[in-house]
């Protein structure tokens, strides 16, 4: 007998009966044929649940990863979708860009600011009108030794970055170096921050505060004589990838920035609901 | 009994076993299909935003990243529900339409059909009850996941049977609840019992159309069931559609697929009237929910932060954050033309250093 059909209970069972020998031919001929069918679909069976146990150990993996974040054992399958993610600095930034970019011309972005700051005359027309004094306006070949960058986030200053002969260090507003935060620069904690620093972040934050952006760098030449407004950068093609702490500190400046950035058209009402007619006045007034 | 009468039974039931064992091995293949979906949204789930944009980028600072449904949905929740935008001073105007009677205004406002209102009262002690009809949905007018929403049959005794969980209860139950979830903003209304589509006599709850709108654009959605409500013993379910009517399957595979629900008997209906509504609301992202009924497609909610954000596939995951991007760009676009968007120019003199 088939060795497959040997190993099916009810096919031993009804081998102890002799059918007449042409039809027993060909009944054990079907019957073989279902029993391979169905060895192979067991076969397939047992391959399906050894990967399904697998599937399942590696789904569980990520569920203890998930849930040990939130002081769990596991998170539920169900709770992934109740969490509300965690702000980030790099990938706000990017998100934002991304956005201004599916402009006609991206570089100038949907709110024309990149072509503005382009503009060395229109960028000191910008800080002139908001009472950057005229001496950081002076127009100076950008110098390659030393430069600062100030990260700002729609009025208020996150990071300062201070460039000197190919090494990094970065500061917080108030003038502390931050550490090495930024694996992908050269850290040098001998650089000092610049002499001006406060006045740097004051010119920075109120002209990111006049930007449609929830993000730009403020870049300036710290020149002996004191600094210089060298540009503003909207749509930055280098954006710090820094360490998870500075990320997500820097993703909640970010987040709040773009709440502010939506209060020029909120107080413009332009984001108002729309009704034929109109725009929609709720009679709640709860 | 003889072996001829024997050996068709025999391969009856040979046949019979090789269907069990090909039914068992194609549900295998289901579960693993949705295995590997969660395992692939999970595996996107442990990684921070700033990995998730990053990716495997040879330079992290330079990389654009790509779009990310979840990132973007998260983001805007976030505002919301921590409190982001109110510390700004940022009220953003959709939570206008927060309120159920307000958002049914608003839709009625742009001709789309709502429940017609039966009555409405300033707290739950004052209830009409004997003018109500024999069928009807009593609702607070604030609050989510249908824990304020009870559809009500009147029963001979002078109970009621909620046909949310299917069980008897009692005037003073219900309100008691209505109670327990009262709000300095609450009042209450009844509203007509809205039947599902060919429910006939029997009358039963019609399941939600949930679409994912962007600015004018719905790109996804789902018939759901069961959606987290007060009916605990009710399996919650979903089937999930993109917006030209294709089923999508193990999309949103951490929630569980409805064998029993219908698809949208409507989808014209449904596409015109939340692309109407969402295109009025001047933000790129929200869910628009909708009933198919007897009467036809009538609105349910706006929701601007989902309780549940679908986690979707990487692949969807992506076409939905495409969406978002793109409506935001089309949103910032119009704000710009308006002159409502602009870098702006002081009036400031330079100072004297």
């Amino acid at each position: 007998m088939n060795a497959v059909l040997r190993r099916l209970p009810w096919v031993r069972a009804r081998t102890v009966a002799t059918p007449p020998a042409s039809e027993s031919t060909d009944q054990a001929e079907r019957l073989a044929t279902a029993a391979e069918e169905i060895d192979s679909a067991q076969r397939e069976l047992e391959a399906l649940d050894a990967e399904r146990a697998e599937l399942i150990e590696e789904r569980r993996r990520l569920q203890r990863v998930l849930g040990e974040r939130v002081g769990k054992r596991i998170m539920s399958l169900a709770k992934v979708e109740k969490t509300n993610g965690t702000p980030s600095f790099l990938a706000g930034a990017r998100l934002l860009q991304r956005v201004h970019r599916r402009a006609d011309e991206p570089g100038r972005g949907l709110d024309g600011a990149g072509a503005i700051f382009e503009d060395r005359a229109r960028t000191k027309t910008f800080a002139h009108s908001h009472g950057l004094p005229a001496s950081v306006l002076t127009a100076v070949a950008p110098s390659s030794e030393a430069a600062v960058v100030v990260h700002a986030f729609h009025g208020e200053v996150g990071l300062v970055e201070v460039r000197h002969r190919g090494r990094t260090c970065h500061f917080d507003p108030a003038g502390a170096d931050v550490g090495d935060i930024r694996s992908t620069v050269a850290y040098d904690p001998e650089i000092p921050p610049p002499p001006a620093l406060s006045a740097l972040c004051a010119w920075s934050a109120t002209l990111s505060a006049h930007i449609s952006r929830p993000y730009v760098q403020v870049l300036w030449d710290a020149e002996e004589g004191g600094p210089v407004l060298r540009a503003i950068d909207v749509d930055p093609a280098r954006i710090p990838a820094l360490t998870p702490e500075w990320d997500r500190r820097l993703g909640d400046l970010f987040d709040s920035a773009h709440a502010r950035m939506l209060l020029q058209p909120y107080r413009a009402g332009a984001l108002a609901n729309r009704v034929p007619g109109g725009t929609f006045t709720s009679e709640d007034g709860r | 009994m003889s072996a001829t009468t024997q050996r068709p039974t025999s391969l009856a039931r040979a046949r019979d076993m090789l269907r069990k064992v090909t039914g068992r091995v194609q549900r295998r293949r289901r579960q693993i299909e949705t295995l590997k979906a969660q395992i692939l949204i999970l595996t996107e789930e442990v990684k921070s935003p700033f990995e998730r944009t990053v990716g495997d980028a040879a330079d992290p600072e330079t990389t654009l990243g790509v779009p990310s449904y979840s990132l973007a949905a998260r983001m805007h929740r976030r505002h919301n529900t921590q409190r982001v935008n109110e510390r700004e001073g940022f009220r953003e105007p959709i939570l206008q339409l927060y309120t159920k009677r307000s958002a049914q205004r608003f839709a009625d406002l742009h001709g789309v059909r709502v429940p017609r209102i039966l009555g409405q009262w300033e707290d739950p002690d004052s209830i009409d009850w004997d003018t109500l009809p024999q069928k009807f949905v009593l609702k607070s007018n604030v609050g989510g996941g249908g824990m304020n929403v009870f559809p009500l049959v009147r029963e001979a005794s002078g109970s009621f049977r909620d046909m949310l969980t299917d069980e008897l209860t009692t005037r003073d139950a219900v309100v008691r609840r209505l109670w327990d979830r009262h709000q300095r903003r609450s009042f209450y209304f009844a509203e007509e019992f809205l039947s599902a589509r060919g429910s006939g006599d029997h009358g039963s709850v019609p399941s939600d159309i949930k679409v994912f709108c962007f600015y004018g654009k719905p790109v996804y959605l789902e018939v759901r069931t069961g959606d987290w409500s007060r009916a605990k013993d009710v399996r919650s379910q979903a089937r999930t559609f993109a917006a030209d009517g294709t089923e999508l399957f193990d999309v949103r595979a951490l929630i569980d697929v409805g064998d029993e629900l219908e698809p949208p008997a409507d989808l014209e209906e449904v596409i015109r009237a939340s692309s109407r509504l969402s295109a009025a609301i001047r933000r790129p992202i929200e869910r628009l929910d909708f009933f198919e009924t007897d009467a036809g497609l009538v609105f349910g909610e706006v929701t601007q932060n989902p309780g549940h954000l679908p986690a979707l596939v990487p692949e969807w995951d992506r076409t939905l954050g495409e969406a978002y991007e793109d409506a935001y760009a089309r949103l910032l676009t119009d704000l710009a033309a308006e002159g409502a968007l602009h870098v702006d120019f002081g009036e400031g003199e330079p100072k004297a250093q």
